[in-house]
């Protein structure tokens, strides 16, 4: 019984100070007046489209683009604007495939909506149906990736 | 399957090796949902973290006036494939107590909402651990109560907040990604350094002893009452990151990213709340059946870390979120054990 009225007072207390203690935390401020300048997304160079940031803009659609992919070089990024609210449905393909490549197509927040993953020099293609609209400013990502130990070419086909 | 009958041979040497010592050993096997599973994973990182279904099944021996256990969780998977989930051993030396504890299990991240912007790494399984080394020395002889000092190390999926120059994180760039407020390490290296203190109802509820964590009622030949074991481990909390989220950020936004390191206190908690019926065969052989629930918790109370300022417009800071990772594990669980 002691041993129990030691250990409950004792856990009482650890709680209490405990529920203290938590509300200290470090934090970290935004800070209006950071000196530098902020990144500049470069949105219409194709031999600089390797990342989310620099991906190519497609602005209007139908699209079709001819392009390669090397072992150094092995992804490209492409921001597709869609149609404000207009439901339907887009087509992602990529043909005349030279080499093994994959395409996936990832939203605004970056999280996968779908991929095509085919073998070889199969063409790839994703279809998307666009249901729904939300402050998302409307865009939609590709990121095409060489899965091949050399070049290759593709075209794709936005529609 | 070769490992399960190995260890399974093992627990039945050392419980034949007990009965010539002629010291009171228990030996059992538990059945229940691996602690490792979605249903028994819940939390705030629970939205994320999945685990496959498994069942698990727990060989345990233990000699309490030895302070020797020793006990493994095999993981039976949905597939039929079986593996080795944790080993936990203990050891009397000298006056002193030595407990290790090692285990862990496989999972995947996902984000359910995908208009939520969380950063997740293109590798979405990640590998859970937790390993424990305790020391300690027993409060009162036969009481079953330990303290001294321990070791906690919790490798598991983490939430990092994530802070950047305010002006992007109001406008952002057109066509750009929208500004995750938050990623999920995978692997995040939890460490928790300070006072150990084991709560073992095993002797004094055999013995018929009534403490706040023993009630046992004893009837003819039958034992039967609430029992519970409480392991706790409170004190300096530090923390190691597993993912590099440098070229995320700098691939998603353009921006250096820098991670600041936490310290602080927290503290993990194990728990077994159990009812036990014990049917008493002769003077020193029993049988008994235990229902309970088993849970575990792991907090970070408190952080010593200062406040601080994103330098530069074109850095990111990431940092954990004091008490926004606390995660639990708890479950149902059934218990056959015998008395040699």
């Amino acid at each position: 019984m002691i041993l129990s009225t030691i250990l409950n007072l004792r856990s009482i207390a650890l709680i209490c100070l405990c529920l203290l203690l938590s509300a200290c935390e470090g934090e970290i401020d935004t800070n209006e007046d950071a000196p530098g300048s902020t990144p500049s997304p470069e949105q219409q160079n194709l031999n600089n489209n390797d990342s989310f940031l620099n991906a190519y803009r497609v602005s209007n659609l139908p699209f079709t683009l001819n392009d390669s992919l090397s072992t150094t070089d092995t992804v490209d990024y492409f921001v597709v604007q869609l149609q404000a609210n207009h439901y339907r449905q887009y087509s992602f393909a990529l043909r005349n495939l030279t080499g093994d490549a994959d395409i996936e197509l990832i939203n605004a927040y970056l999280n996968r909506e779908s991929w095509s993953d085919n073998e070889g020099t199969d063409d790839e293609l994703i279809e998307y149906w666009r249901d729904y609209f939300d402050p998302d400013d409307n865009i939609v990502f590709l990121k095409i990736s060489n899965r091949s130990d050399s070049e290759i070419s593709y075209t794709m086909e936005i529609n | 399957m070769k490992c399960m009958r190995f260890i399974t041979l093992l627990v039945a040497f050392i419980s034949f090796h007990s009965v010539y010592a002629s010291d009171s050993s228990y030996t059992s096997l538990t059945w229940k949902n691996s602690v490792w599973s979605s249903g028994q994973y819940v939390g705030d990182l629970s939205e994320w973290v999945y685990f496959g279904k498994g069942k698990a099944t727990v060989a345990e021996y233990r000699a309490p006036k030895s302070s020797f256990s020793f006990s493994t969780a095999f993981r039976e998977n949905e597939d039929g494939s079986t593996e080795l989930e944790s080993i936990v051993g203990a050891v009397r030396i000298g006056n002193g107590y030595i407990k290790l504890e090692t285990g862990g299990a496989e999972g995947q991240l996902y984000n359910p909402d995908p208009t939520n912007p969380l950063i997740l790494p293109e590798d979405k399984t990640f590998q859970t651990q937790l390993n424990t080394l305790a020391i300690g020395w027993p409060w009162r002889a036969g009481s079953g109560v330990k303290y001294g000092l321990a070791w906690v190390n919790l490798v598991q999926p983490a939430e990092i907040d994530l802070t950047y120059y305010s002006v992007l994180a109001d406008a952002g760039y057109v066509g750009a990604p929208t500004w995750a407020e938050s990623a999920v390490d995978p692997e995040f290296s939890n460490h928790i350094v300070g006072y150990w203190l084991d709560i073992d109802s095993l002797s004094s509820f055999m013995n018929g002893q009534g403490t706040f964590y023993s009630s046992p009622t004893v009837t003819d030949s039958f034992i039967r009452g609430f029992a519970l074991d409480i392991e706790a481990v409170v004190g300096y909390y530090f923390s190691n990151p597993g993912l590099d989220l440098e070229p995320i950020l700098r691939d998603a936004y353009g921006l250096n990213y820098e991670y600041v390191e936490s310290t602080g206190l927290a503290w993990n908690i194990s728990y077994k709340l159990a009812y036990n019926l014990v049917y008493k065969l002769a003077e020193s052989n029993s049988i008994g059946l235990q229902l309970g629930v088993e849970g575990r918790a792991i907090q970070v109370l408190m952080e010593f870390s200062e406040d601080q300022q994103v330098q530069s417009k074109d850095q990111a800071i990431g940092k954990i979120g004091i008490g926004d990772n606390a995660s639990y594990q708890w479950g149902p669980y059934v218990r056959l054990a015998w008395e040699f």
